[in-house]
């Protein structure tokens, strides 16, 4: 740790950091325009120039590292004269229409502008006219507002997309895409990154014009329940419905993410299909009725059902839904046919991995971990592990040529044979001293690649290993020598679903589908069950009115993640807050809602699941022992085959059917 | 064509001394040939400075500079000297700073190139104590500029020569073929 003073402040930062990150973690914000958390600086816009005790000329903050006993001042007559200068030099070729700006309120040009009273330029006007790209629902951009800070182009580049470059240099040069084509013509994914980076109007979310302004809109952090990403967010909401959904790191951060799904999938929410009151099955038809009605007619047919009454539900429901699902199962109808989505591709063993500290990540292993932002693979994955390899930290890979440009070393053929190489080049040179290991992977190929990749290994302090549930186990030998294992799960809580005992296996649905010794089914959410399998009496709670919740016997309306509260368990065994953000629409009611009313119709009681019991679910220790290097053939599924099931309706809202004809998805 | 952006600002700088004597066109010329050239776009007061100065020094150049012109220019100087990233943006500025200190660019917001080369704020005049009324540069006039009757000995009032500055193209073939050094040019004012 270092010692240093900005404005007669002490302040304590870590090695290596810049002034603009300590200052910022001390709550002194240092104006920028071009500074992006977790990047280097580029010392372009000069705002963020302070003075340092001792040296003759003004720094840039975002380019100098912090010192023991700096002394800096972040604002001199003459620094702000040089901001006053650059902030008006910017006004001269920026349109000065705030009164009707979507960006106004969280413009930062607006902002300085303001902070040092620079009302309107002195400077030439300079006005280009570029033309304006709105010729996709999700970005608009329009380059006449573009303060050439870069951020976007380095965020894009990073990443790994590279769309966005300059064309031409200097005043007048603009940002765009190859060949200046509008997005969809380009390999843009439309995830926004570049939307959440820009500090002025020039790129916007389309959807967000005219919606209103920015001091309006109610802003909770929530999560994304899509997929196993489970990316934070932040969700603008104005009277009740969601303006637009952004990431949640404050004032932008490298590791930040949110695919296009993420950002703009929130549009089946209020689709025309959302199911708003519970509807009940009679003379063959579906009608509207009251909760009481439909949790009386369920409760009475799962009376007579008991044991053989089996519970299916989608891997993104809540931890705290979970655990009811599962007291309901256990006491109540204490029926083991209890099952989840988790189960077809995973189980505890395969989800259940070591606590991770993100910042310590000195090497990456990734082993058939087949994510792809272009593919909308876990796209969040693919792009935080790129970012993390352009800010320094090496990869090494295997089984998933996608990551073979950006590796230090990419090893040849399968996750499973890279990880016996890696061990036996390591008993080999001494560092693995488990007998059981250096046998089990006695003579595995050892190449360059090999060596290379083993040497990265040796010299990282704490290396991660990051691949899918069907590798876990096996994979998890590595750390009994050093590093840690993270398993990317299918959906958001699956984790907190396996620890609650519901994540069931694919013997569960296989009955279930098969309808043997069933007699009465509850699904929740969207599930790969997307037929009535033979039973007598089934009730569905979910958010839209599908085929399968057609042809149930009693469908309740289920809230969305954005309308519950609650949490998940993340990878790395860490709780994730989610955060209700819009009240839920019409009478709709989470899982766990639905269950404990339905156990009192019932006449039994189920105890609320609280925060005390999910702190017990995370007390699981991941047990360090060799294990078995075999691949579990059982939990290699495609992601996609479940991910387009499970994510259905908000698949199939207008937007994202555009986006998935235009990526022929 | 040749990358320009590793030309050294030193060698433009000495090129625009070498092309102009007037010092308004040199800077004019050099700053035009920054931004085409060594200018990198990567710090925002020398690629933003540097355009603004050449919109400002055209100004001046073009006989419509005012005060502000001038303390735009001073302010550029100043701030891209202490903002600029690297060597090249702080020369131009100190450049800029020396040029602006010679006084040249007051006297062309005064309307007068010292150096008789700003077509915007010169013009030609005919001496009239010196014209003999021979008429040669009436006729080396392709613009008809030249208005004045020839002298012949027995008409002893003829019209005098003058130029209409209104008509003149500034291209100076009146002053090589005149014999008597009569035509001569001045700062407009």
């Amino acid at each position: 740790m270092v010692q240093l003073t900005i404005d007669g402040k002490k302040v304590e930062a870590r090695e290596g950091m810049t002034i603009v990150e300590a200052a910022e973690e001390a709550g002194i914000h240092i104006p920028n325009l071009c500074y992006l958390k977790g990047m280097k600086g580029i010392g372009a816009c000069r705002l963020c120039m302070v003075e340092i005790e001792g040296l003759k000329a003004p720094m840039t903050a975002c380019t100098t590292k912090v010192k023991e006993g700096m002394s800096i001042k972040t604002s001199t007559p003459e620094i702000d004269e040089l901001r006053r200068f650059v902030l008006d030099l910017i006004l001269s070729m920026h349109p000065m229409d705030c009164m009707t700006c979507p960006k106004a309120g969280i413009c930062r040009l607006q902002q300085y502008a303001y902070d040092y009273n620079v009302k309107e330029s002195t400077y030439t006007r300079k006005l280009w006219g570029f033309q304006v790209d709105d010729k996709n629902p999700f970005i608009r951009r329009e380059p006449d507002y573009c303060v050439l800070c870069a951020r976007c182009v380095r965020v894009c580049r990073e990443q790994g997309t590279k769309i966005l470059d300059f064309m031409g240099r200097g005043v007048g040069s603009k940002v765009t895409t190859p060949n200046d084509k509008p997005m969809q013509e380009t390999e843009c994914t439309f995830c926004g990154s570049c939307v959440d980076a820009c500090p002025v109007n020039a790129l916007t979310e389309a959807s967000k014009i005219d919606k209103g302004r920015e001091w309006e809109f109610t802003k909770n952090d929530s999560v994304c329940t899509f997929c196993g990403a489970a990316c934070s967010i932040k969700v603008s909401s104005k009277d009740n419905r969601i303006v637009k959904v952004t990431t949640s790191a404050p004032n932008y951060k490298h590791t930040a993410y949110i695919c296009a799904l993420g950002r703009y999938g929130f549009d089946y929410l209020d689709s025309p299909e959302r199911l708003k009151t519970p509807l009940i099955k009679t003379n063959g038809q579906l009608v509207e009725t009251t909760w009481d009605e439909a949790l009386k007619t369920i409760a009475e047919a799962f009376k007579s059902s008991k044991d053989k009454t089996a519970i299916y539900t989608s891997g993104s429901i809540l931890t705290e839904d979970a655990i009811t699902i599962d007291r309901f199962a256990s006491e109540v109808l204490k029926t083991t046919n209890v099952g989840s989505t988790v189960g077809i591709y995973a189980d505890t063993n395969a989800l259940i991995t070591g606590v991770i500290d993100p910042n310590q990540i000195d090497l990456l292993l990734v082993l058939d971990l087949k994510v792809s932002q272009k593919g909308y693979v876990l796209p969040a994955i693919d792009a935080v592990l790129r970012r993390l390899v352009s800010a320094g930290t090496p990869l090494v890979s295997a089984g998933d040529e996608s990551f073979a440009d950006i590796a230090s070393a990419h090893l040849k053929g399968s996750g499973l044979e890279a990880l016996r190489s890696l061990i036996a080049f390591l008993c080999k040179e001494g560092v693995c001293k488990d007998a059981h290991l250096c046998k089990a992977t006695e003579g595995a190929v050892i190449d360059e690649a090999v060596q290379k990749a083993g040497k990265l290994f040796m010299e990282a302090k704490n290396p991660l290993i990051i691949t899918l549930p069907g590798l876990a186990e096996a994979a998890s030998n590595l750390t009994l020598i050093k590093g840690e294992l993270l398993t990317i799960p299918f959906e958001a809580n699956a984790i907190g679903v396996a620890l609650a005992g519901v994540a069931g296996s694919k013997t569960v649905l296989d009955q279930i589908t098969k309808a043997k010794g069933i007699r009465a089914l509850y699904v929740i959410g969207e599930t790969t069950i997307t037929a009535r399998p033979n039973v007598p009496f089934m009730a569905v709670h979910t958010t839209h009115l599908d085929d399968l919740a057609k042809s149930a016997d009693v469908v309740l309306p289920l809230t969305t993640p954005y309308e519950s509260n609650g949490t998940i368990i993340r990878r790395g065994l860490r709780q994730k807050v989610v955060n209700q953000v819009i009240k839920p629409i019409g009478e709709a009611r989470a899982p766990r809602e639905a269950i404990e009313a339905l156990a009192e119709a019932m006449g039994a009681e189920i105890k609320t699941a609280r925060d005390s019991d999910i702190k017990r679910l995370l007390k699981v220790k991941w047990n360090h022992k060799p294990r078995p290097f075999e691949p579990r053939q059982d939990l290699e599924v495609d992601f996609k085959e479940i991910f387009t099931v499970v994510n259905r309706s908000m698949l199939s809202t207008q937007r994202i059917k555009w986006l998935r004809e235009v990526k022929k998805l | 064509m040749t990358d320009k952006t590793n030309i050294k600002v030193e060698d433009i700088k000495k090129e625009a001394e070498r092309r102009h004597q007037c010092l308004v066109q040199g800077s004019l010329y050099y700053i035009t040939e920054f931004l085409s050239g060594p200018m990198c776009g990567r710090c925002f007061p020398c690629s933003m400075g540097s355009y603004e100065a050449k919109i400002r020094i055209a100004n001046i150049q073009q006989g419509e500079g005012s005060k502000g012109d001038l303390a735009a220019l001073r302010q550029i100087a100043t701030q891209m000297q202490k903002g600029s990233m690297c060597k090249r943006g702080k020369d131009t500025a100190q450049y800029l700073s020396e040029w602006l200190n010679t006084g040249v660019f007051e006297e062309h917001v005064g309307h007068c190139c010292g150096a008789l080369r700003c077509p915007s704020m010169i013009e030609y005049r005919v001496i009239p104590q010196k014209c003999t009324s021979c008429g040669l540069c009436k006729e080396a006039c392709r613009f008809n500029a030249i208005s004045g009757q020839r002298r012949k000995p027995y008409m002893p009032n003829t019209h005098p020569f003058e130029i209409l500055d209104r008509k003149c193209n500034r291209c100076g073939e009146c002053i090589k073929v005149c014999p008597e050094d009569a035509i001569v040019l001045v700062c407009s004012e």
